[in-house]
């Protein structure tokens, strides 16, 4: 059996939510806008052309830099002030215990039971485990194990359900 | 060169919206090739009369809403979904073509579109913890007085002046800072259902901006906030993709129609009717807290 404790707070679950935004693809044509947006402004500034066409560049750099950095860990942030509001509370501490079946545990709570049967996909990021299960997940924090070491529990996963296929996470949310 | 990078920058705009679209095509194929004419004309339809409407400042939310009950071409639970993606589209095509073919000060309208992301964010919380009730009262009746202002003003009558003329506001004018800081709270009654247009139409008509000035700030805030909420329901795919389609091309008509429209209006005509804008948006607010209220009682 293993025991994976964390406390899920704002800044954990804007790091586990959002992607590096260097490696996502969609990152180089926002980056191309950009450039592309700032000559454009500085030309228009410097020829005192139009107002109008000074505000498209301007809106293009704005619009560039909100969907390329910022959007992802705002839309996160935002998720999870949502959640926070239903919950009542600030942070809460997920415990998750692995062992027939997964139990999930919230500040000491049950809160819900998943079978293996149910899990499609079992996948392995350098900071932590996902137990993906139909359109949401189970995550195990590598450094929150208190009962087994993450070694141990991939070793335990892919011998005792070699039917769960294995993944290495994606490149953007390798964390 | 300047030309050259005026079409590049356009086209980097319009680029922005079709990655939407293909976005949508690409997880839903099968269903667009399967879909009945009958179909795509009702999508259409919906797209440019509520596109239409959205581009005067009345919101296409709610005509959306009645129409598709009205053909019973999308199921309920995905209208939401439909409505945020499919609007998407359009308003980012609104925010272009008026921002390059109306003059609004640039500092004024990125700090403007920066205050309304801004208050979403940080608002979310406290503003769901708001009695909606309270404030759809006070913006209901400040949306009335702001008609009745504008009307005035625009008739010579009372002691309201007249109707500003201005571009936009400079750093050094304290109306900037104020139409900023009204623009973060718009922003932020995002969150709990409200639209943007109509407040931030009457912040800056009351702060003295020409009527025309006001669209590309509304459009550019708006179409800055509306792919956060649309993000989601790509993701969730809970959305009919012949209607989210339908409404995105024919959004850009029906947007292209009211352009033509607001551009050509006679100042004095363009202010009556977005007075007449607020006066709508007053009854639906202020509706929309009598209906929830007897909701409650009953």
């Amino acid at each position: 059996m293993f025991e994976n404790e964390y406390k899920m707070d704002i800044r954990r679950y804007q790091r586990w939510t959002t992607p590096i935004f260097y490696k996502v693809a969609s990152f180089w044509p926002w980056l191309f806008i950009f450039v592309l947006s700032s000559v454009g402004a500085f030309i228009f500034y410097k020829n005192d052309l139009s107002i109008r066409w000074k505000s498209l560049a301007l809106m293009l750099m704005l619009i560039s830099v909100y969907r390329s950095i910022l959007f992802r860990p705002m839309l996160a942030g935002k998720q999870f002030k949502l959640m926070r509001v239903q919950k009542g509370k600030k942070f809460w501490n997920c415990k998750v215990v692995v062992g027939n079946t997964i139990r999930l545990y919230e500040d000491g709570e049950f809160s819900n039971e998943i079978f293996f049967k149910q899990v499609k996909k079992f996948v392995e990021a350098r900071s932590y485990f996902d137990l993906a299960v139909d359109n949401d997940f189970v995550r195990l924090d590598k450094a929150g194990f208190t009962k087994g070491t993450p070694e141990e529990f991939r070793e335990w996963m892919l011998k005792e359900h070699p039917e769960i296929p294995y993944e290495k996470e994606k490149k953007e949310f390798d964390k | 060169m300047v030309l050259a990078l005026q079409i590049i920058l356009a086209a980097c705009f319009i680029g922005i919206a079709v990655d939407l679209l293909i976005d949508v095509n690409k997880n839903h194929k099968g269903e667009c090739s399967k879909a009945s004419k009958k179909l795509w004309a009702q999508g259409m339809i919906v797209g440019i009369v509520a596109n239409f409407l959205d581009t005067l400042g009345c919101g296409s939310f709610a005509p959306s809403t009645f129409m598709y009950k009205l053909f019973k071409n999308v199921d309920d639970i995905n209208i939401p979904g439909t409505l945020n993606v499919g609007d998407t589209f359009p308003v980012i095509f609104e925010a272009l073509i008026f921002t390059t073919s109306v003059e609004c000060e640039p500092i004024f309208l990125v700090a403007m579109c920066v205050a309304a992301m801004i208050g979403a964010y940080t608002m979310a919380e406290i503003i769901t913890k708001w009695d909606v009730n309270q404030i759809r009262l006070w913006m209901g009746c400040a949306m009335l007085a702001t008609a009745v202002v504008m009307a005035c003003k625009n008739a010579g009558v009372g002691p309201f002046g007249t109707i500003g003329e201005g571009t936009g506001f400079t750093v050094g004018q304290w109306q900037f800072w104020v139409a900023v800081i009204l623009n973060f709270f718009w922003g932020a009654l995002m969150d709990v259902g409200f639209g943007l247009y109509a407040p931030c139409m009457a912040t800056c008509l009351l702060l003295g901006c020409s009527a025309t000035t006001c669209f590309p700030v509304f459009m550019g805030s708006c179409a800055l906030l509306m792919p956060a909420n649309s993000i989601v329901f790509i993701k969730k795919s809970r959305y009919d993709v012949v209607a989210t389609i339908g409404n995105m091309i024919g959004g850009c008509i029906g947007v292209f129609i009211a352009w033509k429209i607001v551009t050509s209006l006679p100042m004095h005509v363009l202010i009556y009717l977005v007075c007449v804008v607020l006066l709508w948006t007053s009854y639906s607010i202020l509706s929309a807290r009598s209906k929830d209220r007897k909701a409650k009682e009953a």
